[in-house]
């Protein structure tokens, strides 16, 4: 399709079949243009989907028709029960992990990206491995570790673990893209 | 990104630009130097903990045994014995092969529907990024309501047209695939963002000569679109194939591992080794292996990936 959107009519010699190209051309860009609608439709579905239910009344959550009175029940239950402390919860966790990833990742990325020196491929390496490592096998250790540390349930040791693998993102992402 | 590489002791003004030079290096050296001491603590230091534990019984229940390196080897020589592993793995291969063909494929052929010159096309092209952002146990949650068939969209909808359905997520036979199709949705942006990178990255000009020299649709992509994009397909491919690795919210919510073990990939098998029956040295050990694999892969995709595009 693409290449067919690209194909610009060379054919000014020629100008009848130009206008032959150029009448195919149109029809093929509505067909494309109508196959990435459906498609949207069809991979935004199961999301759309989970939007819907948030506004379905709790009563009608198994109801058949589509159409339905939207409520906002299921909003006002999430500011009355634990969900506004989890929420404030995440705030110091992420900023934390995120702001410190941030001060330390982003001149190494810099440098980085400028220096190149014996080792770099190394690093480099050593960077992408921690950046796609398996989370369990950070677990197993901070697992044990925190629990003689004291730093189990903690915001901060949250922020450590999170610090973790937002410290090599943060440099692998700006440095080798 | 241009090297800046000057040479010392050039020109006119040789000594002075050594000078520069060594304080540039200085300069450069700390500014990585914070981020390198940063990522030795929490990457190293519980990777090496990990190594370690993996040679040892460890085990929270039995800490008089835990520090003996009597038997070194001894969680290893299990793990080759231990017929859950060994099908953990196998659900792994079958898991990743699967999910990374399937969104190569998808990826390819959406980013060459997407790469055209259009208002409209350029307008949804975001769109099609929503499932790559949301949080991974959103996107846990979203198929668990689709596998679960009295709030199914898609369960109401094959009943409705008389072709009623099984749950798919506690049969042995289909629960795999519906976790990969629910990993392939969540991660087919992925490979469609890279692949349509590098389809715009191919220079208009052989593309134009071989049209005047009367190419076909498929000979264009085969002679000039893919073997420009072959790299990119490479990289992606291992990008993915690392991250099907880490495939835990989806398992988690969706199947826990089951129905029996059909769903437990290595990652899977070593958490409820751990965190279940409190096999920390034998959990430790497949995390181990896990993790020498995802190296072994980051490794190729530095060979492939910076080989190809420095």
């Amino acid at each position: 399709m693409t290449i067919a959107s690209r194909l610009e009519p060379v054919g000014t010699s020629l100008p009848a079949t130009a206008v032959g190209v150029r009448r195919s051309h149109r029809h093929e860009r509505i067909a494309s243009h109508a196959v990435v609608a459906v498609l949207l439709v069809l991979i935004l579905l199961p999301f759309l989907w989970l939007v819907q239910m948030a506004f379905r009344p709790t009563d009608d959550i198994f109801g058949d028709q589509i159409w339905f009175v939207p409520t906002l029940a299921n909003f006002e239950a999430l500011l009355g029960g634990k969900f506004v402390g989890s929420f404030v919860n995440s705030l110091p966790v992420s900023s934390l992990s995120t702001g410190i990833a941030l001060v330390f990742g982003v001149p190494a990325a810099f440098v980085l990206s400028r220096w190149r020196f014996r080792g770099h491929g190394h690093i480099a390496l050593w960077i992408l491995t921690a950046r796609m490592a398996p989370p369990i096998a950070f677990t197993i250790p901070f697992f044990l570790a925190y629990r003689w540390l004291g730093l189990q349930d903690t915001v901060i040791g949250l922020a450590i673990i999170y610090l973790t693998l937002s410290t090599s993102r943060s440099t692998c992402r700006s440095s080798f893209g | 990104v241009p090297e800046l590489r000057f040479e010392a002791g050039r020109g006119p003004r040789g000594p002075k630009r050594t000078n520069w030079h060594a304080s540039r290096r200085q300069a450069l050296a700390g500014g990585l130097a914070p981020a390198l001491a940063v990522l030795g603590i929490l990457t190293l230091l519980p990777g090496l903990s990990l190594i370690v534990a993996s040679f040892t019984p460890f085990s929270l229940v039995d800490p008089e045994r835990s520090f003996t390196f009597a038997d070194p080897l001894t969680n290893y020589r299990q793990l080759w014995h231990d017929p859950r592993f060994l099908n953990s793995v196998l659900v792994q291969a079958k898991l990743s092969a699967v999910t990374v063909v399937l969104q190569l494929a998808i990826g390819l052929g959406l980013a060459l529907l997407l790469n055209a010159r259009s208002v409209f096309v350029e307008g949804v092209r975001t769109i099609f990024l929503i499932p790559m952002v949301l949080p991974p146990i959103v996107v846990a949650l979203i198929w668990k309501i689709i596998y679960t068939p009295d709030i199914s969209p898609l369960h109401r909808a094959l009943e409705a047209i008389g072709l009623p359905l099984g749950s798919l997520i506690t049969d042995a036979g289909t629960a795999l695939w519906a976790v990969a199709a629910a990993d392939v949705w969540q991660w087919f942006p992925f490979t469609m963002l890279m692949i349509l990178a590098a389809l715009q990255m191919i220079p208009e000009e052989p593309m134009e000569a071989a049209r005047i020299d009367g190419a076909n649709r498929r000979q264009l992509f085969r002679h000039i679109v893919l073997p420009n994009i072959q790299a990119t397909l490479v990289v992606a491919g291992l990008f993915r194939l690392i991250d099907i690795f880490k495939a835990f919210p989806l398992i988690y919510v969706l199947t826990d591992g089951g129905p029996g073990s059909v769903t437990e990939v290595a990652n899977y098998y070593s958490f409820i080794e751990a965190f279940n029956f409190s096999y920390w040295g034998y959990a430790s050990a497949i995390a181990t292996v896990v993790l020498l694999s995802v190296f072994l892969l980051s490794w190729a995709v530095g060979r492939f990936g910076w080989a190809t595009s420095a």
